[in-house]
């Protein structure tokens, strides 16, 4: 996992709880805690952190990172403001999530290994999202999603259609905009 | 570090912030590390990329493959520390592909070092150690020691000159190796895969050098070609301009011999006299169909020969060409017949020179060729185009590996050579024929009996027939008719001088073309003919003179001159000549020019 996801996490935790709640948590999960964004480290490490968190606060390991991915959104926005430059509403944002926000995270750190996700809008309007990793993090997809369209006010309905988690091969999304009218997608 | 007693609260607090400040420190530790280490790849990125310019910006302006490996060899050496380079070059003519060493080193170690020593003497093929298993895969190829290498030939020589481990890469044409650069230091390396990555992409580049080299050979190979060929064909041209001299020089002392004899004939001799003369015509006539034939070849291979096309009846000319060979052909009891098949009489257009001397040509040689008592026949039939005419003979014919040579000038047979021609009469067929669109050839009848023939094309004619039937007698030329004639030898003057007296013209000689002009001033001229060389003043500067001054007063200007390939034609006439007659004299078309001219005013302007 990038450097930069655990220097979100912290940043989204002290935020929140305070710098004391991110060092309660480093050390009841052991990890080292020293994160830079260019480097790299185990995805245990984040898994660490998150069953950490998920211990104390009582929530379960989903609902701690779709609160992350809802947390960090701010922090993403602060911390490389370029990704939502020019992106009119949160529609256009997700959708430009494999062009243009992991090309620009791959151009920062050579190799990154992104998710891929497969887009394309439903006759219904509906913009759905196939989630292709091995990570198992699609509520982290969510909570960015969620994250996203709180920025831009503009709630979303998000659907789980299928998940990794339940047996499928992959998890598959559905997002509707509230108030959004019909359009079509290029995805 | 603390100085005061910190209560329980802050001092916990103090360990936190202390934790912390460890954490940012290693964080920063690592990102600073990580940042050199990109920085540090970044810069051997850059490295590479300045080597592969240096080696394709030079390699773009070499001409001499070598030269480029020779650079490429300094240059790798100096990018990647190792301390010897060398180059093999894949032998062109070798299949299987087999190297040999081009003799580039680079090394601090003396020339004369056990691994150089041996290399020399090596010729690698594929799979053979480190340069041929680059020659076999045609791509970069590490080794981490070469000494523990067990299909490597150097093992030994590389212990003694202390060197382990090497890489190597191809100069590619296309996907074959043309050469293989090998590299070597004295310690053990693990591959480097950013190096063998680029080398890989300096093949190619190496390899176009190669290719330029082997395209500019080429082309100097085919220039050198070309150039030979002009150098040949400058020879030829050569060779013609200085038989059409030669023929030509000749020719002049040889028309007044012929000239000279004619007038002879005419005196009273006695019998033996009269012998001895037409001994000397005969051979001297002999000697002018040699020379003939000689300048006629010599047009033919200049391409300078022209069809000259007339209307006229071939069964004539065929009838009369026999009933001239009749008593040749008697004398030596031979039969000689005429068959025409399907050969309707009547005008047709051809060149009928050309017809005529090429089937003289055949009948004189079938009755070298013909024993006593045997027979020749010549059979003309008619064809879609044209006219098919066989000469079948009673010799022995030639043998069938010899049929096409002797159409080509100067080839002759055992037979040819000793029934004593000069090899030319079939060639100058042969150039005939082709000028008459045909084609020429000798083989068997279906009796076996020995075949030449050939086929000429013949168009309809166009008018009335071109033939004469005027003779030099029939002709009347006006009683003294004033003619100058510039004329430098001796000969040629007598010539004329015996061939016109008897018409009782009045003959003016000048010796070259300024007396002709003199001539001119002090007196009045009907017909002018002029020689074309002669000393002083030549005929076509003279004929310039005569014009300008306007000299002539009227009176036709002909050269009478041995010298009329077209340029020359063409040359006369620009100078202001009415008319060209050719030497030897042909006294019907003298006479003709002469009756044609008008009567001038006798009284002087």
């Amino acid at each position: 996992m990038k450097g930069v996801v655990f220097n979100l996490l912290e940043e989204s935790v002290t935020r929140s709880f305070g710098p004391n709640v991110w060092d309660d948590l480093i050390e009841a999960s052991g990890v080292s805690g020293a994160y830079t964004s260019l480097g790299n480290y185990p995805d245990e490490e984040i898994e660490a952190l998150v069953a950490a968190a998920s211990a104390a606060l009582s929530l379960d390991r989903n609902a701690v990172l779709r609160w992350f991915g809802h947390t960090a959104i701010p922090v993403l926005a602060e911390l490389y403001p370029s990704f939502f430059e020019g992106v009119a509403d949160a529609r256009t944002f997700v959708e430009g999530v494999n062009n243009i926000i992991h090309a620009e995270v791959r151009k920062l750190y050579p190799g990154a290994a992104c998710p891929h996700f497969r887009l394309h809008a439903a006759p219904s309007g509906d913009l759905v999202m196939d989630y292709l990793s091995a990570r198992e993090m699609c509520a982290l997809a969510q909570g960015f999603v969620e994250g996203v369209a709180a920025w831009y006010m503009q709630p979303v309905e998000f659907r789980h259609l299928q998940c990794k988690q339940h047996g499928h091969d992959h998890c598959t999304f559905a997002m509707t905009w509230a108030g959004e009218a019909q359009r079509s997608v290029a995805a | 570090m603390i100085r005061d007693l910190p209560t329980d609260a802050s001092s916990e607090e103090i360990r936190r912030l202390q934790r912390r400040l460890d954490r940012e420190r290693a964080a920063r530790f690592e990102a600073e590390a990580i940042a050199e280490a990109g920085t540090l790849r970044l810069f051997e990125h850059q490295r590479r990329l300045e080597l592969t310019q240096a080696i394709a910006t030079a390699a773009n302006s070499m001409e001499d493959p070598l030269e480029a490996f020779r650079f490429a060899v300094e240059r790798i050496c100096a990018h990647s520390g190792f301390t010897m380079g060398h180059v093999w070059t894949v032998d062109e003519a070798s299949s299987p592909a087999s190297m040999t060493s081009s003799g580039i080193w680079f090394t601090a170690l003396p020339p004369d070092n056990a691994f150089a020593l041996q290399t020399a003497t090596l010729r690698i093929g594929h799979g053979e150690g480190l340069p041929g298993r680059v020659l076999a895969a045609g791509r970069a190829v590490w080794t981490e020691d070469i000494t523990q290498e067990p299909d490597c030939p150097r093992v030994e020589a590389a212990r003694l000159a202390g060197i382990r481990a090497g890489f190597a890469f191809p100069a590619l044409i296309g996907e074959e190796p043309v050469a293989v650069l090998e590299f070597f230091q004295s310690r053990i390396s693990v591959p480097d895969d950013a190096l063998l990555e680029m080398l890989d992409r300096i093949a190619a580049v190496l390899g176009r050098v190669v290719e330029r080299h082997l395209a500019s050979l080429r082309l100097k190979r085919n220039n050198e070609l070309a150039a030979q060929r002009d150098a040949a064909e400058q020879a030829s041209e050569a060779k013609s301009a200085f038989l059409a001299t030669t023929s030509h020089e000749v020719r002049t002392p040889l028309n007044a011999v012929l000239g000279l004899a004619q007038a002879l004939r005419r005196e009273r001799l006695t019998p033996r006299q009269q012998e001895l003369t037409d001994g000397i015509l005969d051979s001297g006539q002999m000697l002018m169909r040699l020379l003939n034939s000689v300048l006629e070849m010599s047009k033919i291979e200049a391409g300078e020969a022209k069809p000259v096309l007339a209307n006229f009846d071939l069964t004539n000319t065929l009838r009369s060409i026999v009933s001239i060979w009749t008593p040749r052909a008697d004398e030596l009891c031979i039969d000689l017949e005429l068959e025409m098949i399907g050969l309707a009489p009547g005008l047709v257009r051809s060149d009928r020179g050309r017809i005529e001397q090429t089937l003289v040509n055949l009948v004189s040689n079938a009755v070298k060729f013909t024993p006593p008592g045997a027979a020749i026949t010549i059979r003309a039939m008619s064809t879609e185009h044209g006219a098919r005419l066989e000469v079948l003979d009673g010799g022995p014919g030639v043998p069938e590996a010899d049929r096409e040579r002797i159409f080509r000038p100067f080839e002759q047979t055992q037979d040819g050579r000793s029934a004593g021609g000069a090899g030319l009469g079939l060639s100058i067929c042969a150039g005939n024929v082709r000028l008459l669109s045909g084609e020429i050839g000798c083989d068997r009848d279906e009796l076996g009996r020995s075949r030449f023939w050939f086929t000429c094309a013949l168009s309809p004619s166009q008018g009335d027939a071109d033939d004469s039937t005027e003779t030099v007698e029939t002709i009347k030329i006006r009683p003294g008719l004033r003619i100058l004639a510039a004329e430098d030898n001796l000969a040629n003057r007598r010539v004329l001088q015996v061939l016109l007296g008897p018409s009782e013209v009045d003959l003016t000689f000048a010796e070259d073309g300024a007396q002709a002009i003199e001539a001119l001033r002090a007196g009045r001229f009907d017909f002018i003919l002029m020689d074309a060389n002669m000393p002083v003043m030549d005929g076509v500067e003279a004929i310039r003179q005569i014009r300008a001054e306007d000299l002539a007063g009227g009176a036709p200007i002909h050269m009478l001159t041995a010298n009329v390939f077209d340029d020359d034609v063409t040359r006369y006439l620009a100078a202001g000549a009415d008319g060209i007659l050719t030497k030897p004299i042909q006294l019907i078309e003298l006479f003709r020019v002469l009756a044609s001219v008008p009567v001038l005013a006798r009284a002087a302007a």
